[in-house]
């Protein structure tokens, strides 16, 4: 896999922010479906340049957290800024916009639609044509594999070329912060490795990252913050993760 | 798919807004008694009503309002066997004019053919609405939803074809003159008989609706409209329950349309154009179509405006087509749901509420462990384990592959599940252990390989199917349907395998009362194993999550399968419950039953699994026991963390 | 050869329709019952624009399509967008009612006896091919293939097309990409309801304006579309022409009381047999 150019990610319209930098400071956020809240209080920060990850056991509110910051469910409690901006109110469109984009769970791709139609779906919301072109173009140059196949079928590709593409389709709006969610489910660990390097590539070029993973011994190393949530609750946080981390989180995960 | 999404208005009166301030000084001492025993006996309401409308032509009306009567009982009918199909098994069914235009057309061939006997038209009429039923539903109802909807739409359109067609027998375009009075034992029937026989029929209609609807197997229709997927793995067939659901509700249009020929002793097409037809649509929509005395509330206002305005004529589609609209996007379900809802509030001011919920659960009488086990009733569970009884190859996995689009999900995966024993399937997010689950529970076809259980193979069984040969699964969400008792909602896994037919539970048959306390007994033991007993009269959908995984447990449990299927049963629930699904697990070894247990929790696994087979990227990397799999090194850098 | 033309252009009536009832269900993902019914406001708004207050005949089309224009914004707004989610047909009775509306105000305004619209061609009947039929039978065969292409192509080059056609297959995934899937429904309904408006002043030269069009349309539409396939134009087209054609000989060798009752059976076997539609080769449905 190509490493990430640095001069792919950072929007050159906008202010150029400083590594460290927070991006997204999300404070005692609750968040559910309806009237079944998922996420009670939960309080965690985006840095530029930076990878958070946040861990979990299966339902504790890490996706309804991914979902309430880029749009897709309600947020019932605390704010979200995005470089001191108040997002809570926005649309997911004008989340896009705003400059945070969340690849889901699942490889969701668009089957019938060619790789690239994809990344045109993935840019709808870049008015400029140019603009627009010049991210797909950077999303392809960044991932050789699809530019190889640009006019094949998502539906025809395999599930980590589907990951990648699903990938590629949040960068073509060059985001600020990218929300990512088990990028590495299903995936054989050779492709896992490519995708996680992608992930550093793109931290490496200025992108905050917050990362969603099952798998602890793939993110905490890459990860320069670690959150884990239970019930929706915020029980472990530290911005050194370390080998105790590791430890520490493990003893939850396969712990009751 | 998420049940408590649907959670109706209904539910949400009665079990999550806290009752109101209890008033005891404004009521009188004999109120609580008397709210709880009129609780009990509910169907008094309707019941008084049906007798004084029964002495409606002796009580000096005008004969505007007999009309309004005598169509009304006709129009309940029809809208009755609507909401049957559409307000409980989901089909939206828009052509129910046209069996309601068979019967009459047979009423008015008959009558005019000296056949005027009550019961044989009657019953002529039924087996032309079930013909029909058949004919429309067996294909109709193949592709559900808007499919089904336009096909009976399409039967209005077939009306004045099929009239002008056969005018031998309908009297093409001029109709049927002169039918003579329908003759019950050789008694001419007319005036006020034929209204009390015409309303006795009505009620008796709505009866058979009340006693299907409240049964075990109207519960059914409860499932499958929350979620199909829920209902197949019950082994309820989707396709079968809404095909009857039809059929039955076409017996009442055709007995309607027959009763209608000698109501004016003259039928022609004019009688079933498309703004009839439109007008039994807006009765179901406007009445409630999820209700029993819906039709009888939508039938009878949507009789009242023509009579009473003869202006109605020219603006009747217009008024039917506000009256949709309006009626489906402002209410939920129609005046019958607004009426329920009004109800609960004003007894909640009133402060009987909590009486009469209390007063509307059955008694524990009423479930108690019958005095001797029917034959074919399972007692298994509780049995004792017996190590001895262990079967290997019970259930066998020979070569499953399984693709969507070009991603392998399951790549030539070989298994064997031991009779007895638990075995853990683990594995990654996306390794493809749900979609095994998912072709072993008949939801998938694989694209190669073959499965097995106890020397039956599975392929080409549907899922209901497979329930009945005795595969029970769990979900990973729990699909539990909304407005159900968790009591109910655990019993289900009874019913399709110890089934009540349609005739028993609308006869009440002491047998059927007997299957439901059996059923209820199994449940309850059940619920006890898992230490949710105390629950069993609580709303099930309101349950925690953990709650809920259990309903699902005890619900797979309940009829001792074959093979039990567990997705994820331990996620989402607290330490005490995970403790109690542990031990039922322990105690399931050496039972008759091969368990599968999806489960991401190591520890968990290594508690109670007696063998582990672990999935990676779709193809099995180990098999063995929990210890052996755990230090295989290929696990190890798969699942319990990569080396690098 | 004259009932072959005449079974053409009648489908051809059938198609149109048919397309609009895709270009919403693709977009919007809501089969919007009520399309056809402003098929049928169309043809009366060729009539007022034509007969009673004599436009020039350019803008009569113009005038139709503004029309349903605005009624396909409105139904969108009042019937579909407040039960967008709501499960159980909910979308499917809001639009009926806003159809059976339509059919109930377009009787009492023009009545139920149809009225004839002129035609801008010659009504000069002419032999092609062997058979006979007049410029406007000729037309009803070209317009759906031309509508037809025209969908294809705007689903398939421009942006909004291919986020119609994305979001037609994964909304959820559709949204987090920034589509607005709101105002996709709105104008795929606006515009389906445009072209209905467009179409109705060429079907008006064949049907006249009659307010029960629209119901014989709904029904022919959806026969289309469960033998062609929802969401596909090829087989909308071709649909089209084949309900038209078997209408046709049905009509000339039998009888026209027979021809609805002919294509339902046809449609019950097509059920049977075909469940998601005979052009369609199989679909993905993801779990």
């Amino acid at each position: 896999m190509s490493a990430a150019r640095s001069s792919g990610v950072v929007d050159p319209t906008s202010t150029p922010v400083a590594v460290g930098e927070p991006l997204l400071e999300v404070s005692n956020l609750a968040a559910g479906y309806g009237d079944i809240r998922a996420v009670w209080d939960l309080s965690l920060t985006v840095e530029a340049g930076r990878i958070t990850v946040l861990l979990g056991r299966n339902g504790a509110g890490k996706t309804t957290t991914l979902l309430a910051l880029a749009g897709m469910l309600p947020i019932q409690g605390g704010s979200v800024q995005l470089l001191g901006r108040d997002i809570a109110g926005m649309s997911a469109q004008q989340r896009v916009r705003a400059g945070i984009a969340l690849v889901p769970e699942g490889k969701r791709v668009f089957h019938r639609l060619s790789v690239y139609d994809n990344l045109m779906v993935g840019g709808v919301t870049v008015h400029s044509r140019t603009a627009r072109k010049k991210g797909i173009e950077e999303a392809l140059d960044r991932f050789p594999l699809l530019a190889q196949y640009r006019n094949k079928r998502a539906g025809e590709m395999s599930g980590g070329q589907q990951q990648i593409l699903a990938i590629a389709q949040a960068l073509v709006v060059r985001p600020k912060v990218l929300l990512l969610d088990e990028p590495s489910a299903g995936l054989a660990p050779k492709i896992m490795d490519d995708v996680i390097a992608v992930v550093q590539a793109l931290a490496a070029a200025g992108t905050g990252v917050l990362l969603v993973e099952q798998v602890i011994d793939i993110a905490v190393p890459i990860a320069d913050r670690v959150t884990l949530i239970e019930g929706g609750r915020e029980i472990y946080s530290t911005a050194t993760p370390g080998e105790d981390t590791a430890a520490v989180v493990t003893q939850h995960m396969s712990h009751s | 798919m998420s049940a408590s999404k649907q959670t109706s208005a209904v539910a949400v009166a009665e079990g999550n807004v806290p009752s109101g301030p209890v008033d005891a000084d404004g009521k009188s001492p004999f109120g609580e008694p008397i709210a709880a025993f009129l609780a009990r006996r509910s169907w008094l309401f309707p019941a008084a009503l049906f007798v004084v409308i029964c002495f409606a032509p002796w009580l000096g009306l005008t004969p505007t309002t007999l009309r309004v009567i005598q169509l009304g009982a006709i129009f309940t009918m029809v809208v009755s066997g609507v909401n049957l199909t559409w307000g409980y098994a989901g089909e939206l069914t828009l052509g129910q004019i046209f069996i309601y235009a068979l019967g009459a057309y047979i009423g008015g061939y008959f009558a005019t053919h000296g056949i005027t006997d009550l019961f044989v038209g009657l019953a002529a009429s039924a087996a032309a609405g079930v013909l029909v039923g058949l004919i429309v539903g067996l294909p109709g109802l193949r592709v559900s939803g808007l499919s089904f909807a336009m096909v009976s739409f399409f039967l209005i359109l077939l009306i004045p074809d099929i009239a002008s067609i056969l005018p031998g027998i309908t009297g093409g375009f001029t109709g049927i003159f002169g039918i003579n009075d329908i003759t019950v034992f050789g008694t001419q029937i007319s005036g006020n008989a034929y209204i009390v026989i015409l309303v006795v029929i009505a009620g008796m209609w709505l009866l058979i609706v009340r006693n299907l609807v409240t049964s075990e197997y109207g519960r059914g229709f409860d499932v499958l409209r929350a979620s199909p997927v829920l209902a197949e793995s019950l082994g309820i067939s989707v396709y079968r329950q809404k095909l009857k659901a039809y059929v039955i509700g076409s017996i009442p249009a055709a007995m309607a349309g027959f009763m209608f020929a000698h109501l004016d002793a003259f039928v022609s097409p004019s009688d079933f154009v498309f703004a009839t037809a439109v007008s039994i649509i807006a009765a179901s929509v406007i009445g409630g179509n999820r209700s029993i005395y819906g039709a009888v509330i939508g039938a009878v206002l949507l009789q009242i405006g023509p009579l009473v305005t003869s202006s109605f004529q020219s603006w009747d589609l217009t008024i039917y087509g506000v009256l949709v609209l309006v009626g489906a996007l402002v209410t939920t379900g129609g005046i019958a749901g607004l009426a329920t809802r009004s109800g609960w509030r004003l007894m909640r001011r009133l402060g009987y509420a909590d009486t009469i919920k209390a007063a509307r659960i059955p008694r524990p009488a009423d479930d108690r462990v019958p005095a001797s086990p029917p034959e074919g009733a399972s007692t298994l569970v509780a049995q004792a384990p017996d190590p001895s009884d262990q079967t290997e190859g019970f259930v066998e996995i020979r070569g499953v592959s399984k693709s969507f689009g070009g991603n392998n999900a399951l790549d030539d995966v070989s298994m064997s599940l031991t009779r007895g024993a638990v075995t853990a399937l683990i594995g990654a997010n996306g390794s493809g252990k749900t979609t095994l689950l998912n072709i072993l529970s008949g939801f998938y076809q694989p694209n190669a390989g073959e499965i097995i259980v106890d020397g039956t193979k599975l392929a080409g069984r549907s899922t209901s199917a497979r329930y009945k040969l005795g595969i029970g699964r769990t979900f990973q969400t729990p699909q539990v349907v909304s407005e159900m008792a968790v009591m109910d909602a655990v019993a289900l896994g009874a019913w399709s395998r110890d089934p009540v037919g349609i005739a028993r539970s609308v006869l009440r048959t002491p047998g059927s009362r007997r299957a439901l306390a059996r059923h209820r007994a199994s449940a309850r033991r059940a619920m006890s194993r898992l230490g949710i007993e105390d629950r069993a009269w609580e709303e099930a959908a309101a349950m925690p999550l953990g709650t809920r995984r259990l309903i699902e447990v005890a619900r797979a449990l309940i009829e001792t399968p074959r093979m039990l299927l567990l997705d994820e049963p331990a996620s989402g629930l607290s330490v005490g419950e995970r403790q109690a699904l542990g031990e039922l697990l322990a105690r399931l070894k050496g039972s008759s039953m091969a368990v599968l247990l999806v489960e991401h929790n190591v520890e968990f696994v290594m508690s109670v699994a007696d063998y582990a087979c672990v999935l990676d990227q779709g193809r099995v990397i180990a098999q063995g026991t929990p210890q052996e799999v755990m230090r295989d090194p290929a696990v190890v850098a798969s699942f319990t963390g990569r080396v690098r | 050869m004259t009932t072959i033309w005449a079974g053409l252009s009648v489908g051809g009536i059938y198609a149109i329709a048919a397309l609009g009832y895709n270009l919403v269900f693709v977009a919007a993902g809501v089969f919007n019952f009520a399309q056809a019914q402003m098929v049928m406001v169309g043809t009366f708004m060729a009539y007022v624009g034509a007969v009673k207050i004599h436009m020039p005949l350019v803008l009569v089309p113009l005038f139709a399509a503004a029309v349903g224009f605005a009624l396909g914004f409105v139904c969108e707004r009042v019937a579909i967008a407040p039960v967008a989610g709501r499960g159980g047909h909910a979308v499917l009775v809001t639009t009926l009612g806003v159809a059976i509306l339509l059919d109930g105000v377009m009787s009492q305004i023009f009545g139920a006896n149809p009225l004839s619209v002129p035609f801008y061609g010659s009504n000069q009947i002419t032999t092609f091919l062997g058979g006979r039929a007049a410029p406007s039978d000729f037309t009803l065969m070209v317009l759906p293939i031309v509508i037809a292409t025209v969908i294809y192509l705007f689903n398939t080059r421009t942006l909004t097309g291919r986020a119609a056609l994305a979001s037609a297959e994964d909304r959820f995934a559709a949204r987090l990409r920034g589509v607005n899937t709101a105002r996709l429904a709105w104008l795929s309904a606006a515009a389906g309801g445009a072209l209905a408006g467009l179409c109705g002043v060429v079907v008006a030269q064949t049907t006249y304006a009659v307010s029960d069009l629209g119901d014989l349309l709904a029904i022919k539409a959806f026969l289309v579309l469960a033998l062609g396939g929802f969401g596909s134009e090829v087989g909308a087209v071709i649909g089209g022409f084949l309900v038209g054609l078997i209408e046709a000989e049905s009509t000339r060798y039998l009888n026209a009381s027979y021809s609805d009752l002919i294509l339902f059976g046809f449609l019950l076997v097509v059920l049977l047999l075909r469940p998601s539609g005979v052009f369609v080769r199989h679909r993905v449905r993801r779990v």
